[in-house]
């Protein structure tokens, strides 16, 4: 409450995030898990003096350098425009928290960053021990990065015992570092291959593009061994609360119901399973028939489950950001109390209406849906409320506002509670009737 | 691929097996810029497959009467757990199987793949077209919702109109003046028992003469050297391909199910009127539309007219490989080659008007 609400039409605050991490994680696990490719696959060629080989890594690497260093590089930066700007409250709290962390990350960074250039310009100016040597300050400064930053996105699921204590160990070391962390490097070996795929469907030497197409199909295996266990491993961990919410959609699939996460989370396990099977059928049993635009279209296949895997990852934590500490929409539970007594517009910093009257209720209800609400809603597009809205009066939107508050209504643990004097709820129904009058209108 | 003992051994004895191998090996795919459109019978059938399981499931708690059908929907899509995903994805690949055909049937038109030896090929196709959209339309009422009922008396009252054979066929799928109990009992018997086991005998039939004569390549592949022609074996090459081509249907299926899952409208209430804007299928949308813009011409009604236009249409597409037959100048290949132009953009154009209007 302490910053400008930045309200994203149609596409909604959340999905913004959402387009530019989704490409930003893909990227990121692909130059982790190349760390591991590039240096396993130089040294084997090395100690078998496979030329070849050798000269596939080196066109391999320019093509890794370019996709990680631009896009990888832009996609980090927007993530941080992104967040701060939608999620200011949950960003603020995250960086007084791990400032220490990210401060880790970043000097991990950069050393990568540094290292990826050298390796890539060094093929023909070092010893072929030196230059392995560049690889691997490579693929451990990436790891570590992987490793730094993992604990905190494990944090806003399970923040463990931090809620008691407060200290950084403890939010650091929260219970779903490890699984996740184990699921991400598996994902880091697989996304490697995949993008191995490309490069190697390329390769003009037929005998050896055989060789090459086998080779990197073998980088998935690890995933589609270890995969489940840790999967089993991060949901014992996870909230119960989490685990009902991924079952809902099971026997339904209706709107008011967080049915929508099951489907998608079952499109990742669907999608996944089938990238094992193609790498299996495709590249490996048939490799002379494998060509680049069918290593293209499993490459989007690899974007496609990342985007939906991480989806229901953030769709686990609903309705929180921070679980258990913050909501959605940067209200946290302690506030509830307070903010029902002294109102939300009184404290929201950046609210005009701070009393409200007959004429400035309309705009005092709208104030407050973007404060509340608009986090997750918007007015006309994703989880549309003119759809929702669509048909009701004010009497009905006045009861859909109470249930918003019942500690047992139909809506906890899918929405944060409403917080907010009485006045403060008749605005709002106030506003909301005028988007159900104009969905009518239309 | 003999082996001389154990399990393999035991089988090869029994049913030879090794033949089955030796016969797809045998089958030559050619390769030229238009092989992608040989994997759309491979969908087909694929899609087919998809129904036949899905259907069968739906079977278990589907229930076919005036009062039990909607609701066994509901409690399919509400209660059965991933009865949602089976019912969505039943309907979805349903669809999809019909634009799979569409496709699969333009490509072999316009590869000219019905010539000679391939003219019962084309046929037996034709006929499998027209089962495939008899399954839609009977398919389309068993959940008993308000548009299929009201779309589903349209559909029949158009059928009533065709000369001769029409008012006999409706009033047999109809079984009594309105559409009601029979009818559902009628459609659901054609859909789940009569259609799929002519299907399968008219599937086995095609894909006979398939294997018989392989794939058909366009003219400009046969007009190559016989040294420059390239072909991959159907097995195991092809067939891996089919097979990476089918999980990608699956993947799709599996997005569509799960981010558009098919929902069910309002029970069906014979007693009040049918609501504004009854549509048919898209599949059946462009002779829908046609009836709708056909003026009275003479004699004809406009209904007359657009019947008599379709079917005389649709007897000279089933007809083709009789009246377009290889030639030395080509012109004849040529005019079958425009005319199927010409059918593929009314039928596109139709469609989208009949949506528009």
């Amino acid at each position: 409450m302490n910053y400008p609400f930045w309200e994203v039409p149609v596409l909604g605050g959340g999905w913004l995030i959402g387009l530019v991490a989704i490409i930003h994680i893909y990227i990121a696990h692909f130059a982790v898990g190349s760390g591991f490719f590039l240096v396993y696959t130089e040294w084997k060629a090395l100690r078998r003096d496979d030329r070849e080989v050798l000269d596939y890594i080196r066109y391999h690497s320019y093509f890794f350098v370019l996709i990680t260093l631009v896009s990888g590089a832009v996609t980090g930066v927007g993530i941080w425009f992104t967040i701060g700007l939608v999620h200011p409250d949950a960003t603020s709290a995250l960086i007084h928290q791990f400032a220490f962390v990210w401060a880790i990350e970043w000097v991990f960074f950069l050393v990568e960053i540094v290292a990826a250039l050298v390796y890539y310009r060094t093929w023909d100016r070092l010893t072929p021990r030196q230059h392995l040597r560049v690889g691997i300050v490579y693929a451990v400064a990436s790891f570590l990065s992987l490793v730094a930053i993992n604990g905190i996105l494990t944090f806003m699921l399970t923040p463990g015992r931090w809620l008691e204590t407060g200290r950084l160990w403890d939010a650091y070391f929260n219970p779903g570092n490890l699984p996740s962390l184990g699921l991400r490097t598996l994902v880091t070996f697989s996304i490697a291959g995949l993008f191995a795929l490309v490069t190697a469907a390329r390769w003009r030497n037929a005998e050896t593009r055989v060789r090459l197409l086998r080779y990197a199909a073998k980088w998935l295996v690890p995933a589609y061994i270890l995969l489940p266990l840790f999967a089993v491993w991060y949901l014992l961990v996870a909230p119960p609360q989490a685990l009902q919410a991924l079952q809902s959609g099971v026997s339904v699939t209706g709107v008011g119901t967080l049915a929508i996460l099951t489907r998608v989370a079952m499109l990742s396990i669907m999608i996944s399973a089938t990238i094992g099977i193609f790498a299996y059928v495709g590249p490996y049993l048939n490799p002379k028939n494998f060509s680049f635009p069918m290593a293209l279209i499993f490459l989007l296949l690899g974007l496609v489950v990342t985007g939906a895997t991480e989806w229901s990852r953030e769709m686990l934590r609903k309705p929180y950001v921070l679980y258990g500490y913050m909501y959605s929409n940067g209200l946290r539970p302690g506030d509830l109390e307070r903010l029902n007594r002294t109102g939300v517009l009184a404290e929201a910093r950046w609210a005009t209406v701070k009393a409200i009257t007959a004429d400035n209720r309309v705009e005092a209800g709208r104030q407050m849906f973007r404060i509340q609400c608009a986090s997750c809603h918007t007015v006309r597009g994703y989880r549309s409320m003119t759809a929702v809205l669509k048909g009701r009066d004010l009497d009905s939107l006045r009861a859909f506002l109470k249930t918003l508050r019942d500690p047992q209504g139909p809506y906890v643990g899918l929405m944060p509670p409403l917080m907010g004097t009485p006045e403060e709820e008749q605005a709002l129904a106030a506003y909301l009737l005028t988007i159900s009058q104009e969905a009518e209108g239309k | 691929m003999k082996s001389t003992n154990g399990l393999g051994a035991w089988l090869e004895e029994r049913v030879r097996w090794s033949q089955l191998t030796e016969l797809g090996k045998k089958k030559e795919v050619p390769q030229h810029g238009h092989t992608l459109w040989y994997y759309f019978g491979g969908i087909s059938l694929y899609l087919f497959l998809i129904q036949l399981v899905t259907g069968i499931l739906l079977l278990v708690y589907y229930s076919p009467t005036v009062d039990g059908a909607h609701s066994s929907i509901l409690d399919i899509i509400s209660k059965v757990e991933f009865g949602w995903l089976v019912r969505s994805v039943h309907v979805w690949a349903a669809n999809l199987m019909v634009l799979a055909v569409l496709i699969h049937m333009f490509s072999a038109y316009f590869m000219k793949a019905y010539r000679r030896p391939r003219e019962l090929t084309w046929l037996s196709g034709m006929a499998l077209l027209g089962l495939v959209m008899a399954f839609g339309f009977s398919g389309y009422l068993l959940p008993w919702d308000e548009l299929a009922y009201f779309a589903t008396q349209v559909g029949l009252g158009v059928m009533e109109s065709v000369p001769l054979l029409g008012g006999i066929l409706a009033s047999l799928l109809r079984g009594g003046p309105q559409v009601g109990e029979l009818t559902l009992q009628r459609f659901f018997a054609l859909h789940v028992v009569v259609l799929p086991l002519i299907f399968m005998g008219a599937l086995g039939f095609h894909l006979f003469l398939i294997q018989l004569h392989g794939n058909a390549a366009p003219p400009s592949f046969y007009r190559q050297p016989a040294a420059q022609r390239r072909t991959i074996p159907f097995f195991p090459n092809f067939f891996y391909n089919d097979l990476l081509v089918w999980l990608i249907c699956l993947n799709l299926l599996s997005f569509l199910a799960a981010l558009y899952p098919w929902q069910v409208g309002p029970q069906a209430d014979p007693l009040q009127p049918a609501p504004a804007g009854i549509h048919p299928e898209w599949y059946f949308m462009a002779p829908f539309a046609l009836l709708k813009v056909l003026p009275n011409l003479g004699p004809l009604s406009s209904e007359h007219a657009g019947i008599l236009l379709f079917s005389l249409g649709g007897l000279l597409w089933a007809l083709v490989p009789f009246w377009d037959q290889e030639t030395a100048d080509g012109r004849r290949g040529r005019l079958a080659t425009y005319a199927g132009l010409l059918v593929l953009v009314a039928l596109v154009g139709l469609t989208v008007f009949g949506y528009v209007h």
